[in-house]
């Protein structure tokens, strides 16, 4: 491999990784508190309201129907407010954010529907406020399950960032599409392939040892 | 101590309706180990729920020291639920707790220092005679000894008041039995109030000195347990005093 090769695909590398988890971190923070607000307003749960259970299910089922390709170039204008251009690495990190959110919510909405409902039934019963209940029972009795989570999340940004190249984004799917399919380098869009596979076995692992260590149930 | 007039309470289930609790009236005194008993679905669990409100009833008003309660806002309640511990059948535990943090989780609610927390933690252990599973996770504890943490944990922040939701129902006999000790303990060495629901009678007969017996979401009798044992009025507590001839077993 030549050097250039190399830096090549050390900086797709670098790009890939940087947009997945700088996404994967932004759709936390939008998707984990929207989760929470679509577990708490279901039937029976502390602030149950079928209406606003129903209004925020149905926009995180339009944002989840979009296909991501489209979601993209849909988005150009938002990313445009947002990141100030819609071309480039940052520019990508705004649809990549957006498109993972809704998956998120649902994500952390189904880790918290495995906490058996007596154990928020006991906070209660001690006197705990909604917030302290998220805080200390929620959030913590179902973190080996949001750690999955987390990392099902980043391996499809790796896919989806894949996908940015579309938009300039860079990165290893950039790469790959480039050289691979326009140039048809077989060597490169190989490596390439390898490369997007470590990336997924290494969040893959790193994200199974993070949950099994958080879980205390067996 | 606790009062509940009149109290009524309906569920909706799939468009069909459930009277759970029908005109319940009903007093606890302080010291008492006051036994509700009834067979599955007589409404009993949803009965101690509305003591400390985790159910709101329809209809009625619920009392605590004369302060009707059941009008407050789930934020008025805070103070009293401090002062109404529960446990329950399932216990409840936090899994990914240790045995320490899970008894100091009330009073980390109530925003006390860590130092009186952990003194006070300490002395609990010694009461349900676990000091040494402190940093183990409910997980590796017996049935009975996860009821241990979890009354440890009712009893955390001084409450006058221990509501038990069928506490010892998941448990061996054996271990019923020290559960039911160690209850009567904490009425007898720290003047806690009980109120336990049961199915079981052998529960009552061990450690209440009042009863009421609910049915289809009524009271059909409220006395000492003695005098409940010695002349029961209804048919449902000869059934349950009598459960050999009893046809729900």
């Amino acid at each position: 491999m030549s050097e250039s090769t190399y830096w090549l695909l050390a900086k797709g590398m670098g790009e890939t990784l940087y947009m997945t988890f700088t996404a994967g971190f932004f759709s936390f923070l939008i998707g984990l508190p929207l989760g929470i607000f679509l577990f708490l307003t279901r039937e029976r749960q502390l602030l149950e309201s079928p209406g606003w259970n129903r209004v925020l299910s149905f926009f995180v089922n339009i944002f989840r129907s979009i296909p991501f390709i489209i979601l993209i170039v849909w988005m150009i204008p938002f990313t445009r407010l947002i990141a100030g251009t819609s071309i480039g690495m940052n520019a990508a990190i705004v649809p990549l954010s957006i498109g993972a959110s809704p998956f998120v919510a649902r994500l952390v909405e189904n880790s918290l529907l495995e906490i058996p409902y007596g154990v928020i039934e006991a906070a209660r019963s001690m006197g705990a406020t909604t917030f302290q209940i998220i805080r200390k029972v929620l959030i913590p009795e179902a973190l080996p399950s949001l750690i999955n989570n987390a990392s099902l999340t980043l391996i499809t940004l790796v896919g989806y960032s894949a996908m940015g190249g579309a938009v300039g984004a860079g990165g290893l799917g950039h790469i790959g599409y480039q050289y691979g399919y326009v140039g048809y380098d077989a060597f490169i869009m190989n490596t390439v392939l390898i490369l997007l596979i470590l990336i997924v076995f290494l969040i893959q692992f790193t994200g199974d040892r993070l949950s099994r260590y958080v879980d205390h149930r067996k | 101590m606790i009062r509940l007039e009149n109290i009524h309470k309906t569920f909706l289930k799939k468009h069909h309706k459930i009277e759970a609790l029908r005109a319940i009236n009903l007093q606890v005194d302080k010291g008492d180990i006051f036994g509700i008993i009834g067979y599955s679905g007589s409404g009993k669990s949803t009965l101690v729920r509305t003591i400390n409100l985790l159910e709101r009833p329809d209809k009625g008003a619920v009392y605590y020291k004369d302060v009707e309660i059941s009008a407050f806002s789930e934020n008025q309640l805070i103070p009293y639920r401090h002062k109404i511990g529960m446990i329950f059948q399932q216990f409840n535990l936090l899994a990914s707790a240790t045995v320490f943090d899970n008894i100091a989780l009330p009073l980390r609610l109530q925003g006390i220092d860590s130092a009186a927390i952990s003194t006070k933690v300490n002395e609990l252990l010694v009461l349900i005679g676990l000091q040494e599973k402190k940093e183990d996770y409910p997980s590796s504890l017996s049935g009975g000894q996860k009821q241990r943490v979890a009354i440890a944990r009712a009893i955390a922040s001084d409450p006058e008041v221990l509501l038990c939701d069928e506490a010892t129902s998941a448990l061996d006999p054996q271990t019923t039995r020290t559960i039911l000790a160690l209850l009567q303990e904490i009425n007898q060495r720290l003047g806690i109030t009980i109120v336990l629901i049961t199915h079981e009678i052998e529960v009552v007969r061990a450690i209440c000195n009042k009863v009421a017996v609910i049915s289809n979401g009524e009271i059909v009798e409220q006395d000492s347990v003695e005098n409940v044992f010695a002349q029961p009025q209804s048919a449902i507590t000869r059934e349950l005093l009598n459960p050999s001839l009893s046809l729900h077993q």
